[in-house]
C-alpha cells in the first residue's frame, strides 16, 4: 500500500510540475537597453495609445508613429460630453471639422500636466521626429480627426520639418503592409493589415531615426512571449497574461535601442494570433538596425472593464467607477505597466 | 397493399443548404443575444451622469457670464454663433441623408438579389434555405445601416453640446 501511494504522489508531481512548465511565459528579460532613443508607434486606439506613451515619457522618447489616431487627451474635447462620447465622436467621426478634437483646449489641459509634473515636459518634443499617416478611405478615424493630432503637435513645437504627414494613401482603416495576402488597400476589414504596396513600419522607423540600415530579409534574434501580469497592478487594464518582444542576436551582446509597438482594437494576439507582431514588418528593420520591438498586448473584456473589443484605453474604461478617470498620466493602470516594461528591458 | 399504418413515419433527407442556412440562423442568434448582454454591461448611466454633470459644473462655474451677457448684445457675435448653429444643422441633415439614402440602397440590392436567384431553385427545401439566406443577409446588412445611423445620431448629439461650448468661450472671450 505504502508502496503504491507513493508511485501515486510521485506521478501527482511529475504531472504537476509538467503542467507548470507548459504554461509558464517567460520572464521579460533585461537586456540593458538604451531607453534615451526609444520611440512608439501605433494603429487606431493603439495610436490615441501612442501619443499617450510618447506624450507621458517624452524624456525617453525621440518619435512616435501615429496611425489613424486622435490628438493626446482627446476624450476630454467637450466638457458637456462624457469621456466615452467624446472618443468616439469627436476623436472618430465627428459631424464636421469644427466638432472634432478640441485641439487648443487639449493643448492648455497638456501644458497644465506638464506643469503639474502629472506627465514629462512637453518642451521634450520639439528635437523629435513624427510620422502621421490617415488612409483617404479611412471611415473609421476621419482624416479630419487625424489633422488635428498634426496641428496638436505643431502647438508643442514640433517643427513642420520634423512632420512626415500622409494623406495621400487611398487605405482605409489598417496598418499599411506590401503582402500580397493581405486585406485590399481601401477595405476596412479584420485584421486591418492592408497590402497598399509599402511596408509601413519601415517608413515609420525611417522617419523617427536617420541613417537605418534597409530592413533584413531573415531574422536573427527570438521573438519571446513574456509574462505581462507581473507588470500590471490593476484589475481593469484588459491586457492579456502575455505579451511578446523581438529581440536581435546583437542585443544580448551589445545596448540597443527600443520601439514600442501598440496594436488597435480586435487586433490582439488573443483575437488575430500572431499576425501583428510578426507581419507587419517591425521585425526585420529592428533586426537589421539592433533595436528591440516590444507589443504590449490587449485583449477583449466584456464585464469591468468593458472593452469588448480589446482596445487600448483613450477614454477612462481602466478606472472604472472614477468620474475622472486617470488613463492620461504617467500613474494611468496602462501606461505604468508598459513603462514597467521599458525598465526592465533596461536593466 | 397494407392498410395498417406503418409504426415508423416516413422519413426524409434534408437538404444540407437548408441545415447550412437553419444553422446560420442559430449562429447569429446566439452573436446578437451576446451583444445584447454586453450592452447591457456597457451601460452606466450614473456614472456617465455623475461625469457629465461634474465637468460641467466645473466649467460653467469658471465662466465669465458678465462678459456673455455683454456680449450677447452685439448682433455680429450672436450671428456668428447661430450661423455655426445653422451650419451645424446643416452637417447633421446630410449625414441623416446620407444614412437614410444607405439604408435604402441596402434593401433595394438585398430584394433584388433575392428574386434575381430564386427562379432557378425549383426544390422546396432549396426554395426556403435560399429564402432564409438571404432574409439573414438583408437583416445584417440593416443592422449594419441601423448602426450607422445610431453613431450619426451620437455625433451629432455630441456636436450640438460642442456648439454650446464653443459659443460660450467665443462669448466670453469678447
Amino acid at each position: 500500500m505504502n508502496h503504491y501511494s507513493n508511485q501515486v504522489i510521485a506521478l501527482f508531481l511529475v504531472t504537476a510540475l509538467l503542467s507548470s512548465l507548459s504554461v509558464a511565459s517567460k520572464k521579460l528579460p533585461g537586456l540593458s537597453v538604451n531607453l534615451e532613443e526609444s520611440s512608439v508607434s501605433g494603429l487606431s486606439s493603439g495610436a490615441f495609445m501612442t501619443s499617450q506613451f510618447y506624450v507621458v515619457n517624452s524624456d525617453i522618447m525621440v518619435g512616435a508613429g501615429i496611425i489613424a489616431g486622435g490628438p493626446y487627451l482627446c476624450a476630454q474635447s467637450w466638457v458637456f460630453n462624457n469621456y466615452i462620447t467624446n472618443a468616439t465622436t469627436a476623436c472618430m467621426s465627428p459631424l464636421s471639422p469644427k466638432f472634432g478634437p478640441n485641439t487648443p483646449h487639449l493643448l492648455e489641459l497638456t501644458r497644465q500636466l506638464s506643469d503639474t509634473k502629472k506627465i514629462d515636459d512637453v518642451d521634450n518634443l520639439k528635437n523629435d521626429r513624427l510620422y502621421i499617416f490617415t488612409g483617404k478611405s479611412d471611415k473609421t478615424v476621419l482624416p479630419i480627426v487625424v489633422e488635428q493630432t498634426k496641428v496638436y503637435f505643431q502647438g508643442l513645437n514640433v517643427p513642420d520639418s520634423a512632420i512626415l504627414y500622409r494623406d495621400d494613401v487611398n487605405a482605409g482603416h489598417a496598418i499599411i503592409t506590401d503582402l500580397n495576402d493581405n486585406t485590399p488597400c481601401p477595405k476596412t476589414a479584420a485584421p486591418y493589415i492592408n497590402d497598399c504596396d509599402f511596408m509601413q513600419s519601415h517608413e515609420i522607423m525611417n522617419h523617427i531615426y536617420e541613417g537605418l540600415n534597409p530592413p533584413s530579409t531573415t531574422l536573427s534574434g527570438d521573438l519571446i512571449k513574456f509574462d505581462q501580469k507581473e507588470f500590471i497592478d490593476s484589475a481593469y487594464t484588459s491586457m492579456s497574461d502575455d505579451a511578446f518582444v523581438y529581440v536581435p542576436q546583437a542585443c544580448y551582446s551589445e545596448p540597443c535601442r527600443l520601439h514600442v509597438v501598440f496594436h488597435g482594437c480586435e487586433q490582439g494576439a488573443k483575437v488575430i494570433g500572431d499576425n501583428y507582431y510578426t507581419q507587419t514588418g517591425y521585425n526585420y528593420i529592428a533586426d537589421a538596425n539592433k533595436f528591440a520591438v516590444l507589443y504590449p498586448q490587449a485583449e477583449p473584456s466584456n464585464r469591468k472593464p468593458f472593452n469588448p473589443k480589446g482596445c487600448w484605453d483613450f477614454w477612462g474604461y481602466s478606472a472604472p467607477g472614477s468620474i475622472r478617470p486617470d488613463y492620461f498620466t504617467r500613474d494611468a493602470p496602462q501606461l505604468k505597466a508598459v513603462r514597467n516594461m521599458l525598465d526592465r528591458l533596461a536593466q | 397493399m397494407s392498410l395498417t399504418p406503418s409504426l415508423f413515419p416516413p422519413t426524409f433527407d434534408l437538404n444540407p443548404t437548408l441545415t447550412s442556412a437553419i444553422e446560420r440562423w442559430q449562429t447569429t442568434a446566439t452573436e446578437m443575444t451576446e451583444d445584447l448582454s454586453q450592452l447591457e454591461n456597457a451601460l452606466n448611466p450614473m456614472q456617465t451622469f455623475v461625469q457629465k454633470t461634474t465637468n460641467t459644473y466645473d466649467y460653467l462655474s469658471n465662466v465669465d457670464w458678465m462678459t456673455i451677457m455683454t456680449a450677447a448684445e452685439k448682433p455680429s457675435l450672436l450671428r456668428e454663433v447661430f450661423e455655426e448653429y445653422t451650419d451645424l444643422q446643416t452637417s447633421a441633415l446630410q449625414r441623416i441623408t446620407s444614412d437614410q439614402e444607405a439604408l435604402i440602397d441596402t434593401i433595394t440590392a438585398n430584394s433584388r438579389s433575392a428574386i434575381n436567384n430564386s427562379g432557378s431553385l425549383h426544390d422546396p427545401q432549396a426554395m426556403c434555405a435560399h429564402y432564409l439566406d438571404k432574409s439573414l443577409d438583408t437583416l445584417l446588412d440593416i443592422k449594419t445601416n441601423v448602426e450607422n445611423q445610431m453613431q450619426t445620431a451620437s455625433s451629432i448629439n455630441a456636436a450640438f453640446s460642442a456648439w454650446y461650448q464653443q459659443s460660450l468661450d467665443t462669448l466670453s472671450k469678447q
